[in-house]
């Protein structure tokens, strides 16, 4: 019987070991690459390399989960981005200099317009009834725009402290970035893990129809699944503004895609209803990770996305491997039995 | 001839007046039934009388335009589903509503789980409160964490039942609900239903167009056509064929069909010791050329996996298969198609159809290699091809650019006749090709079946339905457990050698 169960687990979580499997892996060989790594700066340039595409791929597996997917989450980094660096100085000098005052209520501010902003590609998915990949698309264009209004050009003034702050340890060995990593899964666990909001999401993505019929309140489900992935996406902006020191309206990034792609790495479908935020984490990782392991070994920052690539799709084979293996072995044991008898 | 229903008079439930529009489609007018406590209440019609749209009202999912619902004597008006359980309605749908990436048990309780102060769900509890039920229920087989997905179509069928009766409803509504069943699993829900109505005096509704399955159950029935209240009666009073009558509204013939038996030692398809993985051990038959064959046997017995593996679903891992005294290769479905074998897929509106694109499309989508040169499609093939399948198959359809979706489920099914003949196959595989289709059609499916074998088809027939196997087959393989338990030809072939064989009694005839 408890063996039984253990088959189960392994069985309903076989993406996510995998994809803990390849983490692993990917480690290893940084920690043979990077000296420092078994220092106190080992853990805090690795969190620091992928907190914002881990906070970003979280918000997104919350809105893949329901069958949607948010292609608008790269210009709303930005846009909160531009918001937040814009906006520092003035609300620090508002609390006549205070840094911190200061600085919290800019993160405040920028997270619920996060908020928001999500709320809003929310609204527009559930009462306009369109597809989620057309409305943030459409409201990705928006985002980009309004960066363009707040800071018309780079730059912007972000002091120091704030930067390293974000950046840096507590306690001599914690890194920040881990604990603000822990406070992003908080606010995603709270309202979902072991609740039943986290079981309508699930329902909402595998079969709207029959979670309608179970009397989930889909509408209300999903407008806090983009609301949080908005919060998430600001406070990935956050972020930026403290490891750039500035807002840059016009930059490129691959949030987007790097975070659907973290997502579906960590085992989640893109038909929804199957996914898991521990596993995005792993898939997170994995591709902000490879980035660093290019780097050490000296290959262009040019190849980084073709290695990204690769990987993915290598991740997403070893389910059809597996399926190969499985049918040789029955075939094999099919001719043996045939031959004893 | 109608009787009048009251509101009072000791039924539990009851709806009068009701009426309903889709798009200008007039889906029930002024419909009535009403059903008492420890009664099983059976409605009959023919596919698109109404009695779908009914229950999804009384179960809240459709709102109806005019009309009044009476619970225990009391109107009352639903809001939308999650009301209606509230109220204590509860129903299993023709379509499957699972969430295949929960577990069985967290389907079980979807939108009702347990929590505790802080909202946090009790999933141990979940867990052993499921295993319970489904052993006070007599489901013990299913464990609840399986996942959903990794279910058969009959095991999730019966998850769908038992998530309705733990919300222990007093209107229990099952529209549809054997069709996915094997025999002994038909056998334990009808025992539940008993139990629920005779026992703790629940209001059972039940929707099935097997009549067999009606005799075993029902207590009084109400009769649907065209939207429209036709009669409700005690059951027994009317006879099968009165009954049929009302439903179809004008005289059927009955149904007299020679079987086909096909020509001595000459045959289409032969199959020498297949086997694939656990689930068909040494399976070996002959289908003889202008027969139907049919394929018995409980759900679940490799049955499909047979009909599926002859159309490339996957290699054998040991077996012979000869196509007219020739052994051939069927690795893929291509190569199914090259050598005349053809599918008829049980899950018509997934893997039968487009639903979204014309019928015309969906008719020639498998010949579109006949009717192109240098691939571009030849327009005026496809139309006389289409026209042709419409013609020869009395398809009901206004206009074939109309998407499939439009059509009721006997025309669907009748689509995907036509285009498996299309492309020119002489042996057809057919899983189960009258599932959820209305007797009307059926009838008229079991002729075409017979005339195509008259042409020189040549058709191995599985079906969950007894009755279709002792009219259409002369010869029925039944299986169990993944092997061939017996081949019954000829008198052997009635529905106690065909039980007993398909649950493991006796030898090999």
């Amino acid at each position: 019987m408890k063996s039984d169960e253990i088959r189960i687990f392994a069985r309903r979580n076989r993406d996510v070991i995998i994809a803990y499997c390849v983490l692993l892996v990917v480690l290893v060989l940084f920690a043979q690459a990077q000296a420092d790594f078994f220092t106190r700066y080992g853990p805090q340039s690795i969190f620091n390399q992928i907190i914002t595409l881990c906070i970003a791929a979280l918000g997104q597996t919350l809105i893949i989960l329901t069958a949607g997917i948010d292609l608008s989450v790269g210009t709303l980094i930005i846009f909160t981005n531009c918001v937040a660096a814009t906006i520092m100085r003035p609300i620090i000098d508002l609390f006549g200099g205070s840094l911190l005052l200061g600085g919290a209520v800019t993160c405040v501010i920028v997270v619920l317009l996060g908020a928001l902003c999500g709320l809003f590609n929310g609204c527009v998915v559930v009462y306009g009834r369109l597809q989620p990949i057309i409305v943030t698309l459409a409201t990705g264009s928006i985002f980009s725009g309004l960066a363009r209004y707040v800071r018309p050009s780079p730059g912007g003034d972000v002091p120091s402290q704030f930067a390293r702050f974000f950046t840096g340890r507590v306690l001599e060995y914690i890194p920040m970035s881990a604990i603000v990593l822990l406070l992003a899964l908080l606010l995603i666990w709270m309202p979902y893990r072991g609740r039943r909001y986290g079981q309508a999401l699930y329902a909402i993505g595998g079969n709207e129809n029959a979670a309608f019929l179970s009397g989930i309140k889909i509408n209300a489900v999903k407008l806090l699944a983009y609301s949080i992935a908005g919060m998430c996406a600001a406070i990935c902006g956050i972020l930026l503004t403290a490891q750039t020191r500035s807002g840059d309206p016009t930059a490129a990034n691959n949030f987007t895609n790097n975070s659907i792609a973290a997502a579906v790495l960590g085992g989640a479908s893109l038909a929804g209803g199957k996914g898991s935020y521990i596993g995005t984490i792993a898939g997170a990782m994995i591709l902000s990770l490879i980035v660093g392991l290019l780097i050490f070994w000296g290959i262009s920052s040019y190849y980084q996305n073709l290695v990204q690539g690769i990987i993915l799709i290598l991740a997403l084979s070893v389910n059809f491997f597996s399926t190969i293996i499985r049918e040789r072995r029955n075939k094999l044991s099919a001719l043996k039995g045939g031959a004893t008898k | 001839m109608a009787e009048a229903v009251t509101t009072g008079n000791g039924a539990y439930l009851s709806v009068t007046g009701i009426s309903k529009h889709f798009a200008g489609v007039q889906a029930l007018d002024q419909a009535q039934f009403s059903c008492g406590k420890g009664e099983i209440h059976v409605l009959i019609g023919e596919n698109g009388a109404g009695k779908s749209t009914l229950v999804k009202i009384i179960c809240g999912v459709v709102r109806k335009d005019s009309g009044a619902i009476f619970l225990d004597g009391r109107p009352i008006e639903l809001q939308d589903a999650f009301d209606a359980q509230k109220k204590g309605i509860a129903a299993v749908f023709q379509e499957l509503s699972l969430i295949q990436d929960l577990s069985v048990a967290e389907n079980i309780f979807l939108g009702n789980e347990p929590t505790n102060r802080f909202g946090r769900i009790h999933f141990g509890h979940i867990y052993r409160e499921a295993a319970d039920f489904l052993n006070r229920l007599g489901l013990p087989n299913l464990h609840p964490r399986h996942l959903v997905r990794d279910l058969t179509l009959c095991d999730k069928q019966l998850v769908e039942i038992a998530k309705a009766a733990y919300k222990n409803p007093d209107v229990l509504i099952l529209d549809e609900a054997t069709s996915a069943l094997g025999e002994r699993e038909v056998e334990w829900l009808f025992g539940l239903m008993k139990r629920l109505a005779r026992e703790q005096g629940k209001a059972v509704i039940f929707i099935s167009h097997r009549m067999d399955e009606l005799h075993q159950v029902a207590d009084r029935a109400t009769i649907f056509r065209d939207a429209r209240y036709i009669m409700t009666f005690p059951w027994g009073e009317l006879k099968d064929d009165e009954i049929v009558e009302h439903i179809s509204g004008k005289k059927n013939a009955r149904l007299e069909i020679s079987k086909s038996s096909g020509a001595e030692n000459d045959y289409a398809l032969e199959v020498e010791g297949a086997s694939k993985g656990g689930v068909l051990k040494n399976v070996s038959f002959r289908l003889r050329r202008g027969e139907i064959l049919g394929v018995a046997g409980l759900s679940g017995h490799g049955q499909a996996e047979l009909l599926h593996s002859l159309f490339g679903d996957g290699t054998l891992d040991a077996g012979i298969v000869k196509r007219d005294g020739r052994p051939v290769k069927l690795n893929n479905e291509r190569q199914a198609l090259k050598n005349g074998i053809v599918l008829l897929p049980e899950d018509r509106k997934n893997d039968g159809l487009i639903l979204s694109h014309s019928v015309a499309m969906n008719i020639t989508l498998m010949a579109l290699n006949k009717i192109q040169r240098l691939g571009v499609l030849l327009r005026g093939q496809e139309r006389k091809g289409v026209e042709d399948s419409v013609e020869q198959l009395q398809i009901k359809v206004s206009d074939t650019r109309l998407p499939a979706r439009s059509l009721s489920g006997g025309n669907q099914q009748k689509v995907v006749i036509a285009k498996a003949l299309l492309v020119g196959a002489k042996v057809i595989l057919m899983s189960d090709p009258t599932r959820g289709i209305d007797i009307g059609t059926k009838t008229e499916i079991y002729r075409l079946m017979s005339e195509l074998t008259r042409k020189g088809y040549s058709i191995l027939f599985y079906t969950t339905e007894m009755t279709e196997l002792l009219t259409l087959c002369n010869r029925v393989l039944v299986m169990y457990e993944g092997r061939i338990a017996a081949e019954l030809s000829g008198d052997d072939v009635t529905e106690k050698n065909i039980i007993s064989k398909s649950i493991g009694i006796g030898g090999v005839a």
